[in-house]
């Protein structure tokens, strides 16, 4: 899994809880640059991409990544207000959404939701 | 009840074929007898009449042989009656012949009509009598061809053998006329039975169809009878089943017409379905809903680019691929605010909620969004009104913590203090500086004066800890700040300025309230339990040092008071409290002013807890109060420099002040009452109030002894004869 975001918070709360449901491997990227170079090495099935990072267009690096594997589960976080980029961000292929602020319990729901998915 | 139905059917079915058969035979049989009868009758009457006819000629030939015996007589020429009576003997012959044989009969009238030979035994053998009769007659008739010589012996004997062979014969032809009406008789007596029977056989046929359809008609009836019983029965169940099915709608109508929500239901094209709750048209203002696409009812309520995510959103739901989950946590429908053309011209907010459902067909694709939509305007504001009030109570309770260890003089103070500066600041605020043009002439001096008016309210608010208004000066400041680099600020800089002020008099008011409730609270306090205050004089020690260590707290000194000698039951409540107001105060200035900071009084080789000594006694008739710091006593030279700003004197005038002198001037109103902009102290010491107390209310006399860097001392005397009577 890939973990894109700007807040070393976030990064490690997901980290935390990834690692309490074990079974995945992580990578962390701070910036949109990062998350594509590790993208292309790492193969990533999941990533969690926050789309409010002020130096990166969020939409634009998603679109980078599904082309590469249209297969990738890509989860977005962003703020709980935005509905619109969130329906935007759906609409061109991502499969999770996760408002700030969430917890470890919100982000296993939205894991588990999304991997289920994933398999169907 | 088949079976015999089944073969009474046959038994119906049989009847009605006999019937038919014989009944037509019958009604053929009877037309035939019928009319052989007619037949017989006819014959048996003409025969008859023929007879009639033959014994008439019988008879006419009798006459006439009597009319030739007559003529005879006469002795007239018999040719003609002789001719006569043998052309009539002629056709007497022929006819009986023709009776008796079948041929063609002469009547009297001339015509001839064919025949057959009379039948009949009896008839046959009577015939035969007239015939042997006749022919002796007809004979004699005959033969006599020679009338010329005929004698009238001979015409005698003619006449009475022709009269008595006619006479026979006419006797036989009564009876041959008698039997052939009895032979015709009794043949249509037969035939009549003949007929009767089958009569009475097509009577019979009859009944037998009018049976078989009887039967069925019974039969049917039964089945009709049946099956109209089993359609009564299937017609109530469909009736029960409407009538359910109406109750059912009418259910239906009454919750969709009270269901405080609007319930619709969508196809995949968004085409909202005809059966949708009453609420609906209230939420979107309109009538027309049914028909109309979902979007459609948005279009004029909310900006275009939100128009467009909502489509999106849709456009998204009709995918089954994308989770249900997924679409409900970014549902942008979930709080949207629409705005709807208000009557008068302007717009009215409200805000919209919006669920959506999906019904999936068989196959899985979406067949159907059920949608529901809440006016949740109320709960909205509802909650806005409660973060503001939430926010108001937190900063009330920010303020009544702040405020609640100050004494009311300072509280006071404060509150004219920036009552007096909102005013200065309200003054040199101008609508017209902000234009958004050239920056106008006077400006800098204007925004200067803000300037110096929120730092002064920012520095009092400090000193006695009441962060509402620190924070409220310091962004007004940072506003300014901004202000001071723009060349031609517009009205948003305005606006904004505006806006901290507003915060700020409000901030004040809820402070004002604040106190007003405080200061009831706390008289209540005193007038109901003055005896505490009275019991324990040392309390008030602790009340002191809650202050102290309170205003130290935000200044970063610590301060302790010392006041176990302290003994207030002397004095009368009035006095007492007159003392204690100025034993705050000066604890107040001994904190904020005098005492250092712990790094300063280090640095100075001093404790770093700075410490104030208060003590009472009485000596005489005398009560007096030492009151003493620790801190940085009076700095002269500040206030040398203060008296030359403030114009009260001269710089050089100053330098030959004493110490006293400088001293004794601090404790003038004209002196504390002019605010210092440059300063911390803002309302000044609060001095003059102290003064006043002790020398005129308390008509005592004041000293003070400061040692600059060391320590302040003030020493109060006041007069015994204003105290309360001791206790003996």
């Amino acid at each position: 899994m890939l973990i894109v975001d700007d807040s070393l918070i976030i990064r490690r709360t997901i980290e935390r809880a990834v690692a309490k449901i074990g079974g995945y491997e992580t990578r962390s990227a701070e910036d949109g640059a990062a998350a594509m170079r590790i993208f292309e090495d790492f193969k990533p099935t999941i990533v969690t991409l926050d789309i409010t990072m002020p130096d990166m267009d969020g939409l634009a690096c998603m679109r980078a990544m599904l082309e590469r594997d249209p297969s990738v589960a890509i989860i977005i976080v962003s703020a709980r207000k935005e509905k619109a980029t969130a329906v935007e961000a759906v609409k061109r292929g991502a499969r999770g959404f996760l408002p700030k602020p969430f917890s470890e319990s919100d982000f296993r729901e939205e894991l588990a939701d999304v991997a289920r998915r994933k398999g169907g | 009840m088949l079976r015999s139905l089944r073969g009474g059917r046959l038994v119906a079915f049989a009847m009605l074929v006999i019937g038919f058969f014989v009944g037509t035979v019958s009604t053929i049989a009877v037309s035939a007898i019928s009319a052989e009868i007619a037949a017989v009758s006819n014959k048996s009457t003409t025969d008859e009449l023929l007879i009639g006819d033959e014994r008439a000629l019988a008879s006419s030939i009798a006459t006439d042989v009597v009319e030739l015996q007559h003529a005879n007589d006469r002795g007239q020429s018999p040719e003609a009656t002789r001719a006569e009576l043998v052309r009539v003997a002629g056709v007497f012959d022929d006819n009986l012949r023709a009776l008796g044989h079948g041929g063609s009969v002469r009547l009297p009238s001339g015509n001839s009509v064919a025949i057959e030979p009379l039948g009949g035994d009896k008839v046959v053998g009577l015939m035969k009598t007239a015939n042997d009769v006749w022919a002796h007659a007809y004979r004699e008739i005959r033969e006599e061809d020679t009338y010329a010589t005929l004698a009238g012996a001979q015409v005698d004997r003619l006449a009475s053998v022709v009269t008595h062979d006619t006479n026979e014969v006419a006797a036989t032809f009564n009876e041959l006329a008698l039997a052939i009406g009895t032979d015709a008789e009794s043949e249509i007596d037969e035939l009549t039975a003949r007929r009767t029977f089958f009569t009475a056989l097509a009577v019979l046929s009859v009944l037998l169809v009018l049976g078989a359809i009887f039967n069925r008609i019974v039969i049917g009836g039964a089945n009709i009878r049946r099956y109209s019983v089993q359609l009564g029965g299937l017609l109530e169940r469909f009736s029960a089943k409407t009538s359910e099915l109406f109750e059912a709608k009418r259910e239906t109508d009454l919750i969709m017409s009270t269901v405080s929500q609007g319930l619709l239901l969508v196809d995949t094209t968004g085409v909202i379905a005809p059966q949708h709750s009453d609420e609906v048209r209230r939420i979107f203002r309109t009538e027309a809903i049914a028909g109309r696409t979902f979007l459609d009812l948005f279009r004029p309520l909310v900006p275009d680019k939100t128009l467009s995510v909502l489509t999106d959103y849709f456009a998204l739901l009709q995918d089954p691929d994308r989770s249900d989950r997924l679409l409900a946590k970014i549902n942008p429908f979930e709080e949207l605010e629409v705005n709807f053309a208000s009557a008068a011209g302007g717009f009215e907010s409200r805000y919209l909620g919006v669920v959506f459902r999906r019904i999936y067909a068989p196959g899985g694709a979406v067949a159907r969004i059920f949608i529901a939509v809440t006016d949740s305007t109320a709960s909205v504001e509802f909650e806005k009104k409660l973060r503001a009030v939430e926010q108001k109570k937190d900063r009330q309770f920010g303020l009544l913590l702040s405020i609640i260890n100050l004494d009311e003089r300072s509280l006071d103070d404060f509150t004219s203090t920036v009552r007096e500066q909102l005013d200065a600041m309200n003054e040199a605020l101008r609508a017209e500086d902000f234009s958004g043009k050239a920056r106008p002439a006077g400006l800098t001096a204007r925004l200067e004066t803000l300037a110096r008016a929120a730092h002064n309210v920012r520095g009092n608010a400090a000193t006695i800890g009441l962060d509402v208004f620190v924070r409220d000066c310091e962004t007004f400041e940072d506003h300014l700040g901004e202000l001071k680099r723009h060349a031609a600020p517009g009205g948003d800089a305005f606006l904004g300025l505006l806006l901290v002020l507003a915060n700020l008099r409000q901030h004040l008011e809820e402070l004002v309230e604040l106190r007003s409730t405080l200061s009831v609270v706390r008289a209540e306090a005193r007038t109901h339990a003055p005896a505490a205050l009275h019991a324990r004089p040392v309390d008030f020690a602790s009340e002191l040092q809650v202050l102290a260590s309170a205003i130290g707290r935000t200044l970063g000194k610590s301060v302790s008071v010392r006041a176990e000698a302290l003994d207030l039951t002397p004095l009368e409540s009035v006095q007492r409290r007159a003392l204690m107001d100025v034993l705050i105060q000066l604890t107040r200035n001994s904190v904020v002013h005098g005492i250092e900071t712990r790094d300063l009084r280090v640095q100075r080789g001093k404790p770093p807890s700075g410490t104030i000594v208060i003590a009472s006694a009485i000596a005489d008739d005398a009560y007096t109060i030492e009151y003493r710091d620790d801190g940085a006593g009076i700095d002269l030279e500040r206030i040398r420099k203060r008296i030359v700003a403030q114009g009260l004197a001269t710089a050089s005038a100053v330098e030959t002040m004493t110490e006293s002198q400088i001293i004794a001037t601090i404790f003038e109103p004209a002196f504390a009452t002019v605010s210092d902009h440059a300063s911390h102290a803002g309302r000044g010491m609060g001095l003059d109030m102290v003064k006043e107390t002790i020398l005129a209310r308390l008509d005592g006399k004041m000293s003070v002894d400061s040692h600059a860097g060391r320590h302040l001392y003030f020493r109060f005397r006041i007069p015994l004869k204003i105290l309360a009577p001791q206790p003996s």
